[in-house]
């Protein structure tokens, strides 16, 4: 067992025994059982078709938001809680490197990540299968769960490089929660303004934001695998709305590019920057 | 100057600037092999700083660090696989059990299954933890973190073994407790730093000693060395009757004598180390006609010497 493997079930440990990470675990399930609930209030002549599909309701729910926001929860908490615990002070004095404590830590909470996604996929499936019979094109999730984790890293990498920079954890959560509603925010607005007076400069601007590719990716690639099922248009309500017809490969670029960027300034501070003591 | 054979720490004119403006430094020691260094000085004046820059935590701002011959900014891993250490004001994760700690600690330095298990069993033994191992951290009173901390750097029988403020916060039973350890830990022939603003507990334990006053280095040496040359001589003075003015005044006009304190029919006298006032002290007494009873060269200690060289400091 290496020094990495030894960080990963530490952090594991450290993210599980945090009330708000769990707390917003909870809210993921929650939203997912109260969707169903609503599903199976509606008249079978409305859900008679989307039946065999209707775990890709409880799968993209999350992505548009919560994973997000637990995500950054996580990641804002990985480096700030060891310097305000004083406990940074114990990894950094083992006989580990800074790059394996860095590899441990993020690998950790990525671990921790992935395997909420997974478990609120198996209970969206599951629910499915029990109120709604057998569901198909469950094959497409070979393709959407890396999507959904890869949807949920930016912002996890946001938190965590700003864990690192500001190395207090309420802080860093506060701002990259900012970060993620902000950039929602002014998405929002902006194709919205955009949609009514033609701006495309505007539109391509809201490419460059870190919910651009975030939020889109996981139903993009869901509701293109669903194309030729012959579901009508807006079968999954809002949820339909987020499939724009971007190209995939640049809604990954977008994802890829602001966790490659967040996760290289957290690692840049790290390995540079003195270990601060616990503010006493 | 590089590490000579035989040292295990160098540190020379060390000086760390911090963001906020204030500034360490420059401090200088050197801690041979087998050596159990005590590094003093008031609260504030860098020997947390120049620990830190010891252990790879610090970058310095200028001044050279070596550990085993090593830099250990950028070699931490190698440095921190040689030594252990116990941080000021010790914090563990809240949730792991003292027995926890001690594993992955274990772990870390290579250990595993059997050699693992024993090692804990040792190190809970030693710090009188063994009826608390299996208690969250989070509960344990300051004194029995600070033996967790003691504990966990002595896992895997370190070479070296670097112990911020190890008696602070520490009963008096758990200090006998540590200074136990500590003289065991130096008999195996390991080296020990540790650092305090305890003079007593540094006279007690160090061989030898560094001292810091504002952020710079003031004395280093052995603790004999300082403590039978740099506070220079005292002569006590026991007389059958109070001495007069007249020959307190007549003693003070020895040549080499600095200060001379008067209790009752005791005398204490402070001289430089150049001279030997002993006899010159003595032929006094007997003139004035107080009655000689008692004169005695007394060593100071460390304390004195510590404030004499505040003093000097302070003056210079």
């Amino acid at each position: 067992m290496g020094a990495v493997d030894v960080l990963i079930g530490y952090e594991l440990r450290r993210v599980m025994a945090k009330k708000r990470v769990l707390i917003l675990t909870a809210a993921v399930f929650l939203t997912e059982a109260g969707l169903y609930f609503v599903l199976t209030r509606m008249p079978p002549s409305l859900t008679g078709p989307l039946s065999p599909y209707v775990w890709v309701v409880g799968f993209l729910a999350p992505t548009i938001g919560l994973v997000q926001v637990t995500s950054l929860m996580i990641g804002s908490t990985v480096f700030s809680d060891e310097y305000e615990a004083g406990t940074a002070d114990f990894w950094l004095t083992r006989p580990i490197s800074r790059s394996e404590y860095y590899a441990g830590k993020v690998l950790g909470g990525l671990a921790l990540v992935c395997s909420i996604v997974l478990s609120y996929t198996a209970f969206s499936v599951g629910i499915s299968w029990f109120a709604f019979g057998p569901q198909s094109r469950l094959d497409l999730l070979l393709t959407a769960l890396p999507a959904s984790i890869a949807a949920a890293l930016p912002f996890y990498a946001i938190g965590l490089a700003l864990s690192e920079g500001l190395r207090r954890g309420m802080l860093s959560t506060v701002l990259s929660t900012l970060v993620f509603f902000g950039s929602y925010i002014f998405e929002s607005y902006a194709n919205v303004i955009a949609t009514f007076t033609g701006d495309r400069a505007l539109l391509e601007l809201t490419r460059y934001l870190p919910t651009w590719g975030s939020v889109r990716l996981t139903s993009e690639v869901v509701l293109r695998g669903l194309s030729g099922t012959g579901l009508p248009a807006g079968a999954f309500g809002p949820l339909s709305g987020l499939s724009g017809g971007v190209s995939v490969e640049l809604l990954l670029l977008n994802a890829a590019a602001y966790t490659a960027l967040a996760m290289v300034l957290a690692w840049l501070r790290l390995r540079l920057s003195d270990v601060t003591r616990r503010a006493q | 100057m590089a590490l000579s054979r035989g040292e295990v720490i160098l540190v020379e004119r060390l000086v760390k600037r911090y963001a906020d403006g204030g500034e360490v430094g420059p401090i200088s020691l050197r801690v041979g092999k087998g050596d159990v260094y005590g590094f003093v000085g008031p609260n504030g004046s860098g020997k947390t700083t120049t620990l830190r820059a010891v252990l790879g935590l610090l970058k310095p701002t200028s001044g050279r660090v070596e550990v085993f011959a090593m830099n250990p900014w950028r070699e931490a891993k190698r440095v921190n696989s040689l030594l252990g250490y116990s941080p000021e004001l010790p914090n563990f994760p809240a949730f792991l059990s003292a027995r926890q700690v001690l594993e992955v600690t274990g772990k870390l330095r290579g250990l595993r299954g059997e050699d693992l298990r024993h090692e804990v069993e040792r190190v809970l033994d030693l710090t009188g933890l063994v009826n608390h191992a299996d208690r969250r951290v989070g509960n344990f009173s300051k004194g029995m973190v600070q033996r967790l901390s003691i504990g966990q750097a002595l896992i895997g029988d370190p070479e070296l073994l670097v112990l911020d403020e190890p008696m602070l916060g520490v009963d008096p039973v758990g200090r006998v407790q540590i200074r136990e350890v500590l003289r065991e830990v130096s008999r195996t022939g390991k080296t020990v730093v540790f650092s305090s603003h305890e003079l007593y507990e540094v006279e007690r334990l160090a061989t030898r000693v560094g001292m810091v006053y504002l952020g710079k280095t003031v004395m280093e040496g052995g603790i004999d060395e300082i403590l039978n040359g740099a506070g220079g001589l005292r002569v006590r003075v026991v007389t059958r009757v109070a001495p007069g003015d007249g020959v307190v005044e007549a003693i003070r006009r020895i040549e080499g004598v600095r200060d001379v304190r008067v209790e009752g029919n005791s005398l204490t006298v402070f001289s430089d180390n150049s001279t030997d006032v002993r006899d010159a002290i003595a032929e006094r007494i007997v003139l004035s006609g107080c009655g000689l009873l008692e004169l005695r060269t007394e060593r100071p200690s460390l304390e004195e010497v510590f404030m004499e060289r505040v003093r000097t400091v302070g003056r210079g």
